[in-house]
């Protein structure tokens, strides 16, 4: 299917470092109770394109609006083809280690019924868990940045105080 | 004459912003990687082997957020070491 860059959480399986801060979609709540994080800030939102890529990649928005709007699409190309190639390396991974886990006799050329059960069971509680981790890799980005900021303010006041 | 230095702080720019994309683009790449791992790290330390449900248990989810946390951990422990390393010679 096309992959759509404006939505930056466009297939369910990409989750954390394009996600940035926090993802709100309804889905995650849904498959499991939300811990609401220690950083939550007033400015939770549902994360967009350019979010994304300055949660992942260390830019802060005020250097992506100096950018030209010629620039902010090579970043966005940039983005997106890691985007892609990320999103089939996972699928290629999960497909290995559902196999690996669940298929262990070759008496006969297709899955049996327990084989496939558990494959689709391996591939769903892998996509939840890594929308889990993706949800805390946020948290834990979004914390972390609060801190560096709060050094550098600390840092400036310092300078500023001599 | 104005128009020379303006040529040469464009072209300045345009350098700066090549060297800034190409570390924001290292920076991305280092965060997948870091993401991917993890993933893939905690589920094999925490997920039931089993595949009796698709759902994650309760224990199993408490497992991988603490997982993830110290994972984090780590990363910063073996970046702070890394750098002081650098530093140190």
């Amino acid at each position: 299917h096309h992959l759509s860059f404006h939505s930056s959480c466009f297939l369910s399986i990409l989750h954390g470092p394009w996600c940035g801060v926090r993802p709100t979609r309804a889905s995650h709540t849904k498959v499991f109770s939300v811990n609401k994080p220690k950083s939550s800030a007033s400015n939770v939102h549902y994360v967009g394109a350019p979010d994304a890529m300055s949660a992942s990649s260390g830019l802060t928005p005020s250097d992506l609006d100096a950018m030209g709007e010629e620039d902010k699409r090579e970043m966005m190309e940039m983005v997106e083809t890691m985007q892609t190639r990320d999103s089939l390396r996972m699928y290629n991974g999960l497909v290995e280690r559902c196999f690996r886990e669940c298929v262990d006799n070759f008496r006969r050329k297709t899955l049996d019924a327990n084989e496939e059960k558990c494959v689709s069971k391996c591939t769903e509680k892998f996509l939840k868990h890594s929308a889990r981790v993706s949800m805390r890799f946020a948290e834990l980005n979004a914390s972390m940045e609060q801190q560096q900021m709060a050094q550098m303010q600390q840092m400036q006041g310092q300078q500023q105080g001599k | 004459k104005r128009r020379r230095t303006s040529r040469r702080w464009t072209t300045m720019d345009a350098e700066k912003k090549k060297q800034a994309l190409q570390m924001a683009s290292q920076e991305m790449e280092y965060r997948v990687d870091l993401f991917n791992r993890m993933v893939v790290t905690c589920f094999d330390k925490c997920a039931d082997r089993k595949f009796k449900e698709g759902d994650l248990s309760v224990g199993e989810n408490s497992c991988v957020d603490r997982c993830t946390a110290k994972y984090w951990q780590v990363t910063s422990i073996v970046g702070q070491m890394l750098g002081g390393a650098g530093q140190g010679q």
